[in-house]
């Protein structure tokens, strides 16, 4: 990625458009699946909250995210630094005030960075699963939308500093055609952040050990792991031909390469907890499915389908040891293990993207532009989303009452439950 | 004497200490990973400085985890 734009031809505009449509399946199949994974006295506010979120994200960004994330070649911020300039923001206007929606490039990318935001913003949902007030997540969701992942995604789409590591020495830049990083890892941070913000559930943590609260509906949760693969592969294509200057033709490896490791993460999470536990865990391997998804944003346009496998089992891998290291052992209660999927398999698939890429995407220091964007992952976006939710929650209590967390969010909140016909109330769960 | 007058207290400051910390660890090793790309000149300087920051980064995090952690076992 070296932050020019790429030139466009009628083609390469329909082939974008017909991607782009498919990128709304990605939203229905996480927002079921952190639904799944929740409580059953909570599943209809998790979905309310992810189509609130959807919409919020989405105005969020139009009225000021576009400003400060942009797009190559159109107007920016400089800062001088060591003799050299660094493009840190971009100086559009707000209300996409300035932009042609039309069939150009930045048009596009426009309409595609609707559906990558409100995904961004879809990640928290899981984590907060239970006890984040539907109100705190849209107030949230605005600062997530409308400052933290346009910033992050100007640095890496924008043309901005991480893009242009090429110049430096340091490869061809950060490299994340389909948004590892300024989807899913800056989506998979916001979560920890709101997940150690809110707190774990009450009868999770005990001096007793740790309560296993499983969710509700699994076949839910595999329902939309398979729902979310075709719009990941209209996100990563789309992604790559309008910020990694691919052509059409690199569809098919695109398409195969997101497929496989998808299927590889869910494979490898299922032996792992066949080897676990004596039987593959649904839910686990839904969320290696998610994971390796994730990974694959980062290298999908860049490696070969053979190290598309490999990448995707190493994220299932990684995504079902992380689940059990946050729950057992880190203390971070995280019911849709949307850290796990999106941080832990966003940054592996993008510190991939480096050590597995292809020669022509490889060239010398390509391993360390990665490493200085997941450097900036962990070192500022972390920090930022933590303290403006923390600020937050200073103003408006993220956290529902424990009323309300015994009665579940979708009696307390919504006045109706999911599922009317039964109520089961267990507040005893088996410890581990 | 000897003993803490008031546990409550003592947790929060003992988190309070530690979360910053945390932060400052995170932010530095970012700073120190970026300074390293705008400054130096090869390709192993800039790795070794790049590494180093992540390690900070890394230890911070293990700090905010410890602070988090504090949390653990009390009634929300």
């Amino acid at each position: 990625m070296n932050g020019a734009a790429p030139d466009f031809d009628l083609l390469a505009a329909a082939v974008v458009s017909f991607c782009i449509l498919l990128a709304p399946l990605t939203l229905a199949g996480l927002a079921i699946a952190n639904s799944g994974l929740g409580r059953s006295r909570s599943a209809t506010h998790s979905m309310l909250s992810a189509l609130c979120v959807v919409g919020v994200a989405a105005l969020a960004w139009c009225v000021c995210g576009f400003a400060w994330q942009g797009y190559p070649g159109r107007p920016a911020h400089f800062i001088t630094m060591a003799g050299t300039s660094w493009n840190w923001i971009a100086s559009e206007s707000f209300f996409l005030r300035g932009l042609r929606l039309d069939g150009s490039a930045a048009a596009l990318a426009a309409w595609l960075q609707i559906f990558g935001v409100a995904l961004a913003a879809l990640i928290p949902v899981g984590a907060g699963a239970d006890r984040w007030r539907l109100g705190a997540a849209c107030f949230s969701t605005t600062l997530l939308a409308g400052w933290v992942y346009p910033l992050f995604a100007h640095w890496v789409w924008g043309g901005g500093w991480l893009a242009q590591l090429g110049a430096r020495g340091l490869g061809r830049g950060f490299l994340d055609p389909g948004g590892a990083s300024s989807i899913h890892a800056v989506g998979g941070i916001t979560a920890l952040a709101i997940a150690w913000i809110v707190g774990p559930r009450r009868g999770k943590f005990s001096a007793e050990g740790t309560a296993a609260i499983p969710g509700h509906n699994a076949v839910l949760v595999a329902f939309g792991a398979l729902l979310a693969l075709p719009g990941w592969i209209g996100m990563n294509a789309a992604g790559s031909l309008l910020f990694a200057a691919a052509t059409p033709g690199s569809l098919p490896l695109i398409a195969v390469n997101t497929t496989l490791s998808a299927g590889m993460g869910a494979l490898a999470a299922a032996g792992i907890t066949r080897f676990r536990f004596g039987r593959p865990d649904a839910s686990l391997c839904s969320n290696g499915w998610f994971g390796a998804l994730a990974a694959s944003s980062a290298c999908c346009l860049v490696v070969v389908p053979a190290a598309a496998a490999l990448i995707g089992m190493v994220a299932g891998a990684l995504v079902a040891w992380s689940v059990e290291l946050f729950d057992l052992r880190l203390g971070v209660d995280d019911p849709g293990g949307s850290i796990s999927q999106h941080a832990i398999g966003g940054i592996w698939g993008l510190l991939a993207a480096g050590v597995f890429a292809r020669a022509d995407y490889a060239p010398e220091g390509q391993p360390l532009a990665q490493l200085v964007g997941i450097a900036t992952l962990i070192g500022f976006v972390l920090p930022l989303a933590y303290g403006l939710n923390w600020l937050l929650n200073l103003v408006y209590a993220q956290r529902v009452s424990a009323e309300g967390e015994w009665q579940g969010l979708d009696l307390y909140e919504l006045g109706a439950g999911a599922y009317p016909e039964f109520l089961i109330h267990r507040e005893d769960f088996p410890q581990r | 004497m000897g003993e803490i007058a008031n546990p409550a207290r003592a947790l929060c400051s003992y988190r309070l200490v530690t979360l910053l910390g945390g932060f400052f660890f995170l932010l530095s090793g970012w700073a120190i990973a970026i300074s390293a790309v705008a400054l130096l000149g090869s390709l192993a300087a800039k790795g070794s400085f790049v590494a180093a920051g992540l390690a900070l980064e890394i230890t911070g995090l293990g700090l905010l985890v410890r602070a988090h952690q504090s949390f653990r076992g009390r009634s929300r």
